[in-house]
Parts: structure tokens; sequence; C-alpha cells
């Protein structure tokens, strides 16, 4: 099912710190593909568990609509909106066993007891759960309650399926199995699905499309490799991807960027005015690194691993970054070394806006 | 070091004697009723009945409608926490789960109407009876007694307690908040309802003033009422008295072997807020 | 925008609008409730207050000759509520302390050992759950003059036998005796929770630092019990100030003798059913409401003071 967001707004009456009204969604408007993994990713009190919660239904909004195929949802109150919802700390009942809790939506539709057994548990089969049916939630791990979660959110064929930082509850190794589970579950169940998290690891390893938001407004929403490659803006690209970006202060020159503390200039071309206050960022992948003549020169400082990879830290003028090297690079503390960059992973936003420019 | 202490066995010995003198009324009380009218008018008392006869319980049964008085009070005591408890149920979810403008200031009111005591609303609450036509009828017995602020008060607690998330998750799967109420908070609440239940049976089934304001006839006592008027048929005679107060009694101490443990927590949860 | 130019009221935490359908609900999850609340709690209390200030009350017409103090004038010089005033507060002042005294001692003895605890405690907090009435009847039969085992015990100690029950010189202690005893389950019930709530880590702190048992009841278990202590006594109070059920059975409905057992309650009752003074009834109905409150008050003051335990 489609799922259309048009000009979703929610405001609290509740004030902020200066005393205006706090807009957890701001104008809003996106739309859902059928069939798709969609992550609502964004820092803490950026709106997104807002969204999930309007989305299901729990939060009327304040103004804007929300469409499931064509059919006007917005005033409907979750009950009516065949969705599934799992939360972060799963809510499951805890005095229903697995199976009951399963069972629990069709119960409500009254749909006859054998069936409601036999869709349970096929359910349960393939959210490999089935071995606990008869456990009560509290003798379960974290994981198999997620488990059992989603199969109740599943059972009902939902159109829409919403996840609250499904993962957040979850020990680091569990995590990652999961994630990975979730992404099958939703290819075999083919549901919409639309998950919150505030980890864009999570949400870039597992999402087909990204919506990121930041205090109540969306900073871009596109296919998770785009967003990666291609980020709308500062704040997206120092987001997304891990080492977080490289951020280079300095001034747009007819020529290129010049940084901060230096004035060599790095070659790279933008439709903004001379003397302007930019940020280039660089994705640490993007920069390369010689002991020749070509590039900009800048001082070695150290040099560590980040698992099966290595980093370089360096300077160039005031600024200091990092960027790929090889396991076996020789380091010598302050040499000065070249640093060129590539064409892929490397942007130019304004300093104080963070407009991107190229 | 795990020889038992003189100490500890002292505390025992003391425990041991202020428990005999607890019960020991409730002792004297069986033995009483289970001897002849000679021997309990013995001195010195005999420890034990020389012919244990039932005779005083067929005495009370035969004079006094003790069954009538029993049926009755099984009457009032089930009907009264069937209502109270449905009431409390209801009212304690509107002022937990559910959402209107004033909720929670219209609460502590109520709340603070528990201070009012009883005792000064019998005045109306009599003539309010006897205009509704409820004069000697059981029903005059119950109605007074099923919004209890106290139990709701308790049952509230527990259901906020209780994760707005589960009510979502309820509400997302289709549930009403009708629906919700009754296959997801109240099983879960299930232990603080059985210790308000309990709570609430033993009041009805020991209450006795009102009793006597607004029942009449015999045929509407309840057992305490029954057992207080049977002083009048049965005389001075304390043996026979004492089969009328077991009949009273036993039930309600069998319960409690049963349920010491939730009406304890009842008694203690309940008594810090009067 | 043009939605802010519509009043609409909204809660503050959803936003969610007041529409009048979405109080519909409430209303009648509540009305079963509110109904039985209104009817026999809210609209007598009214009533009631109302009444004390209605001077010359008619129960039969409802006629009144207007609003005074005329009822507590009469209240306050009618010797028999003089009289009911000092005996309950005579009467609260004897039991309170007394079990109070008792009860803590036992409650630290409950909670000192582990063997036998379901056994003690039902014997201890049987009482608490048997009717007024039966208890009433069972005391009079151990008070009883010819045969009451009471006088049985003190003729072994070559005592006279007593009057319990109508010799005014011993009715106050016997009354205060059945009412200490009735009084000790309700209260080692409460000192046991707050006993039990405290922190063992103390305890083992204090052994630690070398010290006896004695020393650890008097410098730990007591004062960190106090705000226990002091609450229960003060719900006591309240339920001692209200005694009449028992002594109504104990006296198979009368006073006793020379008016000596004639509480604040029982006045009540009298005014009400014996003598048709609604307006004196009322009006003893006040001045017991606003101790009550004042306890109350009192009550939740400390609680709240003291809430440290949780």
């Amino acid at each position: 099912m489609k799922v259309t967001i048009k000009n979703l707004t929610k405001k609290f009456a509740s004030r902020d710190k200066n005393g205006e009204p706090v807009i957890a969604v701001n104008n809003l408007t996106a739309e859902f593909e059928s069939g798709k993994l969609i992550a609502l990713l964004g820092p803490s009190g950026c709106g997104k568990s807002t969204m999930l919660n309007m989305l299901s239904g729990i939060l009327p909004v304040t103004s804007g609509k929300i469409y499931f195929d064509d059919t006007d949802v917005t005033d409907l109150t979750p009950d009516k909106r065949e969705v599934g919802l799992v939360f972060q700390n799963y809510a499951l009942y805890p005095h229903m066993t697995v199976l009951q809790n399963i069972c629990f939506p069709l119960k409500i539709k009254k749909v006859p007891k054998d069936e409601r057994i036999a869709r349970a548990k096929k359910i349960a089969r393939m959210v490999h759960i089935d071995e606990y049916l008869n456990r009560l939630p509290k003798e379960l791990s974290g994981g198999q309650q997620q488990r059992v979660a989603i199969a109740r959110a599943l059972v009902k064929n939902p159109k829409l399926l919403l996840l609250d930082e499904p993962l957040s509850n979850l020990d680091a190794k569990l995590r990652l199995e999961m994630r990975e589970e979730i992404r099958r579950i939703q290819r075999e169940s083919g549901v919409t699905t639309v998950f919150v998290t505030h980890d864009q690891e999570e949400a870039t390893s597992i999402s087909d499309y990204i919506v990121l938001m930041k205090l109540g407004v969306m900073q871009q929403f596109s296919a998770t490799r785009d967003i990666y490659n291609n980020p709308a803006n500062l704040f997206v690209a120092d987001f997304i991807g891990n080492p977080t970006i490289n951020q280079l202060h300095g001034e747009y020159t007819s020529s290129g960027f010049k940084p901060d503390g230096t004035d060599e200039i790095i070659p790279i071309k933008a439709d903004v005015a001379e003397g302007t206050r930019t940020i280039l960022a660089a994705r640490a992948e993007s920069v390369t690194f010689n002991k020749g003549e070509n590039g900009i020169s800048a001082k070695v400082n150290d040099m560590y691993s980040s698992g099966k990879d290595w980093l370089l830290n360096i300077d160039i003028g005031n600024n200091n970054l990092r960027g790929y090297c090889d396991a076996d690079y020789e380091l010598i503390p302050d040499e000065i070394i070249k640093v060129q960059f590539k064409d892929k992973g490397v942007f130019l936003f304004d300093e104080k806006s963070g407009e991107r420019y190229c | 070091m795990k020889k038992i202490s003189a100490g500890r066995i002292i505390t025992y010995v003391l425990l041991a004697i202020g428990g005999f003198i607890m019960v020991f009324p409730f002792i004297w009380m069986l033995i009483s009723s289970l001897k002849t009218w000679a021997e309990c008018g013995s001195m010195p008392p005999t420890w034990w009945p020389h012919n244990p006869t039932l005779e005083n319980y067929i005495y009370a049964f035969k004079t006094a409608p003790f069954l009538k008085y029993f049926r009755n009070s099984v009457i009032v005591t089930i009907v009264c926490t069937a209502a109270t408890m449905f009431n409390t149920i209801l009212c304690a979810f509107t002022f937990s789960r559910l959402k209107f403008p004033g909720r929670d200031i219209i609460f502590s009111l109520m709340v603070s109407l528990m201070m009012i005591p009883y005792e000064m609303l019998i005045i109306t609450n009599y003539t309010t009876i006897v205009k509704m036509g409820l004069y000697d009828t059981l029903v005059a017995l119950i109605i007074p007694f099923t919004s209890s602020i106290f139990y709701t008060y308790i049952l509230r607690n527990f259901f906020l307690s209780i994760p707005d998330s589960l009510y979502y998750s309820a509400r997302v799967d289709g549930a009403s908040d009708w629906q919700y109420l009754w296959e997801v908070m109240v099983p879960i609440a299930k232990p603080s309802l059985v210790t308000i239940g309990l709570l609430d049976a033993l009041a009805c089934w020991n209450s006795f003033m009102w009793s006597i304001l607004v029942v009449g006839s015999v045929d509407n006592r309840t057992l305490p009422f029954g057992l207080f008027a049977f002083t009048d048929q049965a005389g001075v005679r304390f043996e026979r008295l004492m089969a009328g107060s077991s009949i009273v009694v036993i039930p309600v101490i069998i319960l409690f072997l049963f349920c010491r443990k939730q009406i304890v927590t009842g008694v203690s949860k309940g008594g810090m807020k009067g | 925008m043009t939605e802010k130019k519509k009043r609409v009221r909204t809660y503050k935490d959803t936003d969610e609008k007041i529409t009048a359908k979405s109080l519909i609900k409430p209303f009648l999850f509540s009305l079963p409730f509110m109904v039985g609340l209104i009817i026999f709690t809210v609209y007598p209390f009214i009533k009631a207050v109302l009444l004390s200030f209605m001077e010359n009350y008619r129960f039969l017409s409802g006629k009144f000759t207007g609003y005074g103090l005329g009822n507590y004038q009469a209240i306050i010089a009618d010797p028999n509520f003089i009289n009911a005033l000092k005996s309950t507060t005579k009467y609260v002042l004897i039991v309170v302390p007394i079990s109070m005294a008792l009860s803590l001692l036992i409650a630290v003895g409950l909670n000192s050992v582990k063997k036998l605890q379901g056994l003690f405690q039902t014997v201890y907090f049987l009482p608490l759950v048997t009717s007024s009435t039966a208890i009433g009847m069972i005391f009079r039969w151990l008070y009883d003059y010819d045969y009451g085992l009471f006088n049985y015990f003190i003729g072994l100690f070559g005592i006279d036998r007593i009057h319990w029950l109508a010799d005014v010189r011993f009715t106050m202690a016997s009354i205060c005796i059945y009412g200490i005893w009735s009084m000790l389950p309700f209260t080692i019930i409460l000192l046991l929770a707050g006993l039990q709530n405290i922190d063992p880590v103390y305890y083992t702190a204090a052994r630690a630092d070398g010290a006896k048992s004695r020393d650890i009841f008097f410098n730990i278990t007591i004062p960190l019990l106090m705000p226990t202590i002091i609450l229960t006594s003060i719900v006591n109070m309240m339920s001692a100030f209200k005694v009449y059920d028992s002594l109504f059975v104990l006296y198979g409905g009368k006073p006793g003798p020379a008016f000596n057992l004639y509480t604040v309650i029982y006045y009540l009752y009298d005014m009400f059913w014996n003598k048709n003074k609604l307006g004196n009834a009322a009006a003893s109905a006040m001045v017991l409401f606003v101790i009550i409150a004042v306890f109350t008050l009192l009550q939740n003051l400390i609680s709240k003071k003291t809430n440290y335990y949780k």
C-alpha cells in the first residue's frame, strides 16, 4: 500500500525554552512507495516518533493529510487504520502467552478460533518464534519478545507496519541479527514498513528509503544510497555516514576552496560568489594521500584503526580531517604530505545555512 | 555460631503467648458453643466440653432463621462486591486512561471526600432509602456502598502504572477502549482486584449498623444483625450466642486462611490512606 | 494559516481537540459510580452540613425557621454531648498509645522470626476480618459476671468478681481492653509493613559498627519507623474516635451505665434515631467531620514530609 503524506504538521500546546509552541512535525510532505522499507531517521526530538504516532493514529494531526492509497485516513482512530505497530518496549500483553498475544488482534476482529490459531502459527513460523507459543512474554529474551511483537503486528495482514525504535532495547550483537531479520520478514511479507530510528547505520543498512528529520523539518527524503552520495545539506551529510564526514571551513575563491590557515587551494567548482564562507565536506574514502607533489599540503598527526580499516588523522591549515590509508602506511608524525580529493563524496556547503552548493 | 540464641527463643515464646491471647476469644467461642447449658454455666469453667454437642447450632438454626440470614448475607456480599468492583473498574479506567478536561482535579476532589466520616451521611441516606421505597429490602444494604472512592483510588494507581504502549498497541490491534479495559487492563490488574474484592466482601459481610437502620423485618436481616437480634431470642444463654457467633465468624475465618496474603496486603496498602 | 482564528480547546499534551463527542465516553464509563457517589456521598454530605445550620428543622415536613448556629449551641449546652466528647477522647488517649506500644513489640518480634511467620500472622490478624458483632458478643461472654473468664481469672488471684459492663468504675477499663485487643491486628500490619520497608543495609552497617540489638532497636529501627508510627497513630486515632459498633453490641444497644460510654457517634445515632433531633445529630456529625478532617490533613502533611521511602 502506498502512503501519501501531505503538509503534515503537529503542534503541541507545550512551549519550548524560548516560549514558542513546539512544532514536532512541520509541514511534511512525502510519498512512501508500496512494499518498501522506509526509515524515519533523526536525532532525538526531531519529530520522527511523532510522525509514526500520526501514521498509526495514536496522535491526532494538527493539520495536513495522510492517505493510505487513495483513502484519507487522517481522522481515523488507530483501530480503524489497519496498521501494525511494534513498540520499542514491545508492549506484549504480560498476562497472555505468545500464541494469545499473536491471536489478540484476530480475536478482536472476531476471526473464528481455529482460523485465528492457524494464522498465528503461520506468522509465528515466519518470525521463527513457533517453538515458544505457550510461553509468557517474561519468559522470553528481548529478541524473542521483539519477534512476537512483530508477529502480532503482522498477523492481521496490516496495510502498513510501523516499528518504533525496534532495535534500541537489544544488545549490540542481537541488534545486528534482528535488523537483518526485520529486513527478511519485511521482504517475505511484502508489507510497506516504516521504522523509526536515531541510528543512521541501522537506517542505511536495511531501508530502501530514508526520511531524515531535524527539529520537525524533513531534511531529505530519498533512496538510501542517494542520501549518502547526494546529501541535500550539511546536516544530512554530517548525520549520515561513519566515520563522520570531514568538514573543512574556509572561503570560496575563483579557483576553488581555500581552507582556513593555509594559502593553498582545493580545486572545486561551484556557483557561489567569491569570498563566501563555505564548508568543504569530504567522506573519509574520498580523501587520498600521497607523498609526492600532487594536491594540498597537510600535516600528519596520527593513525588508528577502525576495525578492518586504518584512518589517518591530518591537519590542513586549521582544519582536522581523516581519511582511509593502507594498514602498512609508514607513519611519521608531523610529516608534510599531499592530499587530494575525489569527485565523489566531496560537497560544498554554505557555512551558515548549510545549503549545498555542489 | 549456628546455635539458637536465647533471645530468639524468648521472642518465639512471647509471640506464642501474644498469639494465643489474640485467638483465644475465638477458641473460647467455639468451645463454649459446643457445651451444654449446664456446663457452660459451671465454675470453674471446663476447658473442653465433656459432651460436645451441636445442639446449640441446631437451636440457632431452628429458633432464629440463621439459614435465611446466611442466605441474605451471601446475596448482599456477592451482589455488593460485584457491583462495587464493576463501578470501581469503570471509574478507575475513566480517571486513568480516558481523557477529559479537569480529570485530575475532579479526582483529587473525589479523594478528599474520603475524609467524610460515614456516620455523617447516614442521616440523609436513611431518608433517601426510604424515599426510594427501598426500606427493608436487601437492595438498601447494597446500593449506598457500590461507589468506593478508596478502592477506585487504589485501582487507579495500578492502572496508571500500566505502560501507555500497551494501550496504544491494543488500539492499533483493533481493540476499543471497552475491549482494552476488559481484555488487557483487568487481567493484568487481577492481583489488585482480588485484594479489593476481598476487602469489600469482608466489609459487606460484617456490615452491621446500617442494616439495623434500614432493615425492619426478620426476613431481610443479614448475619450480624441476626446475631445481634438473637440475644433477644436466646436470652443470656451464652452457649447459644456463641453458636450464633460461630456461624457468622467461621466463613470469614475460612476465607482468611486461604487469602491471608491478599487481605493483609490490601489492609497495609489501604491503612496509610485512611 | 487560517486555523488560528478558530478557538478550539485542546489537551495540553497531545493537542487533541476537545469535542463534545470525546466527553461522552468518560461520562458513560464513570456514570454508575458517579450516580452512587452523588446520591449517597456528596448529596448527604451537603445536606448534613446544611442541616447542622437549620434551626428547628422538622423531619416530617422538612420545614425550618432559618439558618443559624442553634444546633451547635444546643449540643454544646447538652451535657450528654460534652460527656460524649470527653469519654471518646479518654478512650482514644488510652487505647491508641497502649495498642501502639504493644503492636510495636509484636511487629518487631514478627519481623525478626523466619519460621512460623505465616502461622503467627494468621493468628495475630484474625480479629481484623471478623465481624465486630460477633466479637462484641464474645467479649460479653468473657466479661460475664457469673461465668465469664475474666472474673474466673481474677478470682484465681483472690480478687472479687467485677461487674465489668455494669460497674461505672470499670466500664472504661473493660471497653479499653476490648479496644486495644481489636486495634492490634491493623496496627501490627502497618508497622510490620513499615519495618519491612527499612533497608537491611542499615542493620548490617550498624552491626559492623559493633552495635548491639538494643542499640539497633532504639537508634535505627525506631527512628526509621517513626513516620509509620506517627501515621499509624493518626489513623488509629481517627478510627478510635469513631468507636461505636463494638460498644453497641457489647452493651446490647444501650449507652452503658450512667451514660459513661456515650461516644460521639453514639450521640449522633441517639439524636438521629431515638430522639429525632436531626439538627443536633447533624451538628455533632459536623464536629466529628472537623475532627477527622484535622487528623486527615495532619496525616497528609506528615506523609508528604516523610515520603523518602518511596
